[in-house]
């Protein structure tokens, strides 16, 4: 049965750290929640997950699975007594023992007997795929199939909580993609609540119900997918989940529904339309301040009409199958990427831009220089959901925007 | 092996196994032999439990602690043997030893304190390599599919461990069978092991049973070193002779 978890102001510090690993994290997820938690490395993720796991103690807070608390400041639950299975990044499927034997291994807490243990392994094997290879070891087989022996180890024990700490990160784009449909699919089927940890942006939009995003050890936004990519709490969750670039903006007004009016920086664009910050630690913009506009790639396109918001002059244009993909050079802007159009345009040649105010959103200057680009700002160059070539990242460092 | 099969080394030039007849037939001819094998067995044993906690503690998280430990061990492993015994005679003839009531000058506690000493340092390098490239998750992913703490470690850490630790232990034991010169400065009165009774023939002419001695040494050493590997093949599951080896499951 799926287990709600609850998780309390958890925090965790390693012996000898400087800064807390994970600082007062509060999130309650409800039975059957697929929850995805991104961040980038250092972020927070695997520690909770471990934490999650019981293979690491907290400091102070509490943990529950179900209606049991299994960690707090005084006791500690092992991880044995927790009734969970994990698939780990590494696969961690035991080398001397064959793909069955490591799958039915995870039956032994069930008390069953040796033939039945085997037998259930073995329908395990063939739903995943790998009823050929029951006697093959780790090292005969490849990594796609070693991560879905450890896949099936964590679905035969019918657990109601299932934890996947980055499993298919060591897995190549096209068996990824693949991978990540099984584990939606099998996970799904088996009912059980998941907590899978993802650095990759576009993983974490395709497979969670909810995602959490985490920074530096506190849990800076959860929300549906839909949520979190149409309002970013901070511009630290719209960099790391995805951006054309950003602009130096300054506020004039406020619009309707929720939006602001702006100019860019220098005079470089007319009056343009943009969400105002989603986070309720945000401080409210008024007429006249500096801010930053952060442009995904679903609120810009190529404009083929006279109405432009911006212009700029195609620097990178990548013929992406459904159409193409451009790199823009803003004079005295900086550059944006993953514009897409279904026209092709020449390098060098101008163009006009549209922003979608949904796609557009505005944070205090300050915030800029607060939140890190570091290895979590790559952008999505294709919006999430829109399939086509298929989810790529690219290094923010040179996706986003240079403010001239 | 030749020398041990000679009369009267050699001034009859007859061949004889009389050498060997004298070991099992004359009193304390056997036992320093027998009495090595039980120092290399305890020895082997011991340091093989210490130098895996020691090679653990090298592996993990570098600290002032383990950092010095590992400067100890280092440093230790160059450290002759002699020179080592002749600490050992110092240390524990300090009237602050009587005082304290360690008495162990002249015991066979000594001597295989000593042994366990001067072992332990290689027998922690032959173990830190292994056991550094251990994936950590195979503990934590047994005890997360439901394993206990020893029940993890049994199934997940000791079988890949298991070759290494196998060949420590054999590593150890023949090392120390035949050791000498800490034997030499530690033995107790009355209890010489193989080495220094073999010495003992070799310096006082009794060249025919001091080699017969010394080629029963080695047959032993050899021996117990085949059992092992043999014993493995045979009895350890096939998995674990997958790791680390060659030998085909």
């Amino acid at each position: 049965m799926a287990e709600p978890i609850c998780l309390a102001s958890l925090t965790k510090t390693y012996p000898g750290a400087a800064v807390p690993a994970l600082k007062s994290v509060s999130l309650d997820v409800t039975p059957g929640t697929f929850l995805v938690l991104l961040g980038p490395s250092g972020s927070g993720k695997t520690t909770l997950l471990r934490c999650l796991a019981g293979v690491e103690r907290i400091d102070s807070g509490s943990l529950s699975i179900g209606s049991r608390i299994v960690a707090d400041t005084r006791s500690h639950v092992p991880p044995e007594q927790r009734d969970l299975s994990m698939v780990f990044q590494d696969y961690a499927l035991w080398p001397h023992l064959t793909a069955l034997d490591n799958v039915a291994f995870a039956l032994r807490r069930r008390r069953l007997g040796r033939a039945e243990c085997r037998a259930r392994a073995m329908l395990m094997l063939d739903r995943v795929g790998l009823a050929e290879f029951p006697h093959r070891y780790p090292n005969e087989l490849s990594g796609g199939q070693q991560q879905r022996v450890a896949l099936a180890r964590a679905l035969i024990a019918d657990t109601g909580l299932i934890l996947c700490d980055e499993p298919l990160s060591n897995l190549d784009a096209d068996l990824r993609e693949r991978m990540r449909v099984e584990i939606s699919s099998l996970v799904r089927e088996a009912g059980a609540t998941t907590v899978y940890i993802t650095h990759d942006q576009a993983e974490a939009f395709a497979l969670a119900d909810v995602i959490g995003v985490l920074e530096e050890g506190t849990l800076v936004q959860h929300g549906t997918p839909e949520e979190v990519y149409n309002h970013p709490a901070t511009l630290f969750v719209a960099r790391f989940t995805g951006l054309a670039g950003e602009l130096p903006v300054s506020v004039t007004g406020h619009g309707s529904d929720g939006t602001l009016e702006v100019t860019a920086a220098g005079g470089g664009s007319g009056r343009l339309l943009a969400m105002r910050p989603a986070g309720a630690d945000e401080p409210a913009l008024r007429a006249g301040d500096e801010a930053l506009l952060a442009i995904r790639p679903t609120g810009i396109s190529l404009s083929d009409s006279a109405e432009r918001d911006l212009t700029g002059r195609v620097a990178d244009v990548a013929f992406r199958g459904r159409g193409y993909e451009y790199a823009i050079d803003l004079p005295g802007l900086g550059r944006l990427t993953g514009v897409s159009a279904r026209h092709r345009a020449e390098r060098g040649d101008e163009v006009g831009m549209r922003l979608e105010p949904e796609g557009c959103h505005v944070f205090p200057a300050e915030a800029a220089a607060a939140a890190p680009h570091g290895h979590g700002s790559a952008v999505v160059s294709e919006p999430p959901g829109e399939g086509g070539t298929g989810a790529t990242s690219r290094d923010a460092s040179a996706a986003a925007a240079r403010p001239g | 092996m030749s020398g041990s099969l000679l009369a009267d080394y050699g001034s009859s030039f007859s061949l004889t196994w009389a050498n060997y007849q004298a070991l099992f037939h004359q009193s304390g001819l056997i036992g320093p032999l027998e009495r090595s094998m039980l120092y290399g067995v305890l020895t082997a044993s011991v340091t093989v439990f210490l130098g895996f906690i020691a090679a653990r503690l090298l592996s993990q998280r570098r600290t002032a602690a383990t950092g010095a430990m590992d400067f100890l061990l280092l440093a230790s492993v160059a450290l002759p043997g002699v020179v080592f015994g002749a600490g050992y005679i110092f240390a524990y003839n300090l009237p602050i030893m009587s005082s304290l009531h360690i008495d162990l000058y002249q015991t066979v506690q000594l001597l295989v304190i000593a042994y366990i000493a001067s072992s332990l340092p290689t027998n922690a390098r032959v173990l830190v390599g292994s056991i550094s490239q251990l994936q950590t998750s195979l503990k934590d992913a047994a005890r997360a599919h439901g394993a206990g703490a020893v029940a993890a470690w049994a199934h997940g850490v000791l079988p890949v461990l298991s070759r290494p630790i196998m060949m420590a232990w054999l590593f150890t034991f023949c090392g120390v069978f035949l050791e000498l010169p800490l034997s030499q400065l530690l033995y107790a009165p009355g209890s010489p092991p193989a080495a220094i009774a073999i010495e003992d023939n070799l310096s006082n002419y009794h060249y025919g049973v001091g080699m017969a001695q010394a080629v029963l040494a080695v047959f032993i050493a050899f021996a117990v070193v085949a059992v092992a590997l043999g014993a493995y093949r045979l009895f350890a599951p096939a998995g674990w002779r997958r790791i680390g080896g060659t030998v085909r499951g």
